[in-house]
């Protein structure tokens, strides 16, 4: 039966490969020595598949991760989930990276607004801003910006890959597969054609 | 029907999809060119090439498949570039000829882009006779060598420096004409005459190229006298290029006595170079193998062509992306 959901996360700079069937993760990449690390999809499919016994056939969706982030590594993964997706006709459901860290950090902080700060090109950032369950603002800005703008809200969590003297330590960089799940199952279905496009600044 | 090889060509800036049979027809073939990206930026721009080759690449392989009538299950293999070439655009080649392989229960094979050049004068117009000497002139390699067989080769010399088609495009720039460079010199040279003698580079010895030279000399020229003529000044500049073409040429031949001279890559669409090349064969009596101007630049139906000889020799190299990739290596 057509049940398992494959999700890749990989803005962060390590892919995650992960399956999940009926909202439990039965696979995940990142927790197994032997494959962390790994940039081969096939390999890593093929060992999650191996590994819960089901087929290529059994998948039924497909989450991807797109950003912003690493640029090579999210375009990859969006080049393979984007191909499996048209080769073995599964929906895919794009999904933004800030979206995700911001439902994992609020979890254990929900009332708190979350700060996520992504490095990009010097001396750009990616600057998003989550709260009350939603992603309320993302732009790719001066990382000076950002900082200015993000000290003036109270009491924020800050997240993501920024480590500067002078502002709050990032708590963290990624979701768990059993975020992304919740999240993906959350997402509209939308058109059976939809593709994964990277999250990309705008050249300056 | 006979079976075909998906070619994928991603390795700089356009996004080339073909089908191909064991005998180099051509079922179907698109090519995606980026050339307004990246025309504004005087030259191709990294990431906006591989951002443009993530958007156009399903599409253009979903109609090519269309045009040809082509299941997946009608699919031998996918060939694809894995190098030379630019590592972003390289990556998003190889990582959907990856999910295909997968999703299509076919192999992929990691396809040496020079090795597709090679093989480029098959496509359509069938067989080059071996042993040969082939030139690779194009914008992104030079390079001359001996194939004894459509697999194996010598190679007698590269450049050391620019490509010649890099050089046409600096010149061209530098002459002030309009992008692509190539055709724009081609056409100026027709017009104009070489009244100005430049230099030609490593003429006189060995196999290798330097070309750098030359366009600064055209530089400095126009330096000193900006109102020259810019159409004596391009047919200087390719009357200098086709003394040094034909020289490395006339001495391949010598040395290597092949039954063929063989041209690809983009340059091979000059008039001129056609014109000098097919004077050498003549002299030499061997024959001259061109392939048709529009596969003598990238394109897909070349890494088609060229997964035949690797699926013949039972070579399948891995997805991973080589930015520099040799000759040497499959
Ligand atoms: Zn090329």
């Amino acid at each position: 039966m057509r049940n398992i959901t494959l999700l890749i996360q990989a803005s962060h700079g390590i892919p995650i490969v992960a399956l999940a069937q009926n909202h439990a993760i039965l696979f995940d990449s990142s927790q197994d020595d032997t494959l962390h690390g790994s940039r081969d999809y096939r390999a890593l499919l093929n060992a999650g598949l191996h590994r819960i016994g089901k087929q290529l056939e059994d998948i039924s969706l497909i989450g991807c991760d797109i950003g912003p982030g690493g640029m090579g590594v999210t375009r990859t993964s969006a080049a393979f989930a984007n191909g499996l997706s048209f080769a073995c006709s599964i929906p895919l459901r794009p999904i933004r990276a800030f979206e995700l860290i911001g439902a994992q950090v609020s979890l254990e902080h929900k009332d708190r607004p979350i700060v996520i700060l992504r490095r990009a090109g010097r001396p750009y950032v990616h600057f998003g801003l989550f709260q009350a369950g939603k992603l309320h603002h993302y732009e790719h800005c001066k990382e000076s910006d950002a900082i200015a703008q993000a000290q003036n809200i109270p009491d924020a969590i800050w997240a993501g890959n920024l480590e500067r003297e002078n502002i709050p330590a990032p708590i963290l960089n990624v979701a768990t597969a059993a975020t992304m799940l919740a999240l993906i199952e959350q997402h509209a279905a939308n058109s059976n054609s939809e593709r994964a496009y990277p999250i990309v600044e705008t050249l300056k | 029907m006979s079976e075909l090889i998906l070619g994928i060509e991603t390795s700089c800036d356009d996004t080339s999809i073909a089908l191909v049979d064991r005998q180099g027809q051509i079922a179907a073939i698109k090519t995606v060119s980026q050339f307004e990206i990246h025309d504004a930026f005087g030259g191709v721009y990294p990431e906006l090439a591989s951002r443009a080759h993530l958007h156009a690449i399903l599409p253009t392989i979903e109609d090519v498949m269309k045009d040809a009538r082509i299941r997946p299950q009608d699919l031998k293999a996918i060939g694809v570039t894995r190098g030379p070439g630019l590592i972003g655009s390289l990556l998003v080649g190889l990582s959907t000829a990856q999910a295909l392989s997968m999703g299509w229960n076919i192999p992929a094979y990691g396809i040496n882009h020079l090795r597709g050049h090679l093989r480029s004068v098959e496509l359509e117009e069938g067989k080059a006779e071996f042993p040969a000497v082939i030139m690779l002139v194009s914008g992104g390699h030079s390079l001359i060598a001996e194939m004894k067989n459509e697999w194996d080769y010598r190679l007698l010399g590269t450049t050391r420096d620019d490509s010649v088609g890099e050089c046409y495009d600096k010149v061209a720039r530098t002459l002030g004409f309009p992008m692509p460079g190539g055709p724009a010199i081609d056409k100026a040279a027709m017009r104009g005459t070489a009244r100005i003698r430049l230099p030609r580079p490593m003429i006189k010895e060995g196999y290798e190229f330097s070309f750098s030279g030359l366009k600064s000399a055209v530089a400095r020229h126009i330096e000193k006298e900006p109102d020259q003529n810019k159409d004596d000044m391009a047919a200087a500049f390719v009357a200098s290029c086709m003394d040094v073409l034909s020289a490395k040429a006339r001495r391949a031949i010598e040395e290597c006595q092949p039954k063929s001279l063989i041209i690809v890559g983009g340059v091979s669409a000059s008039p001129q170079l056609r014109e000098t090349m097919q004077k050498i064969a003549q002299e030499y009596k061997i024959n001259l193998s061109l392939p048709p101007i529009k596969w003598a630049t990238d394109n897909g139906a070349m890494i088609a062509m060229a997964t035949w000889d690797y699926i013949d020799r039972g070579i399948q190299p891995s997805l991973e992306p080589i930015p520099n990739l040799h000759l040497s290596t499959p």
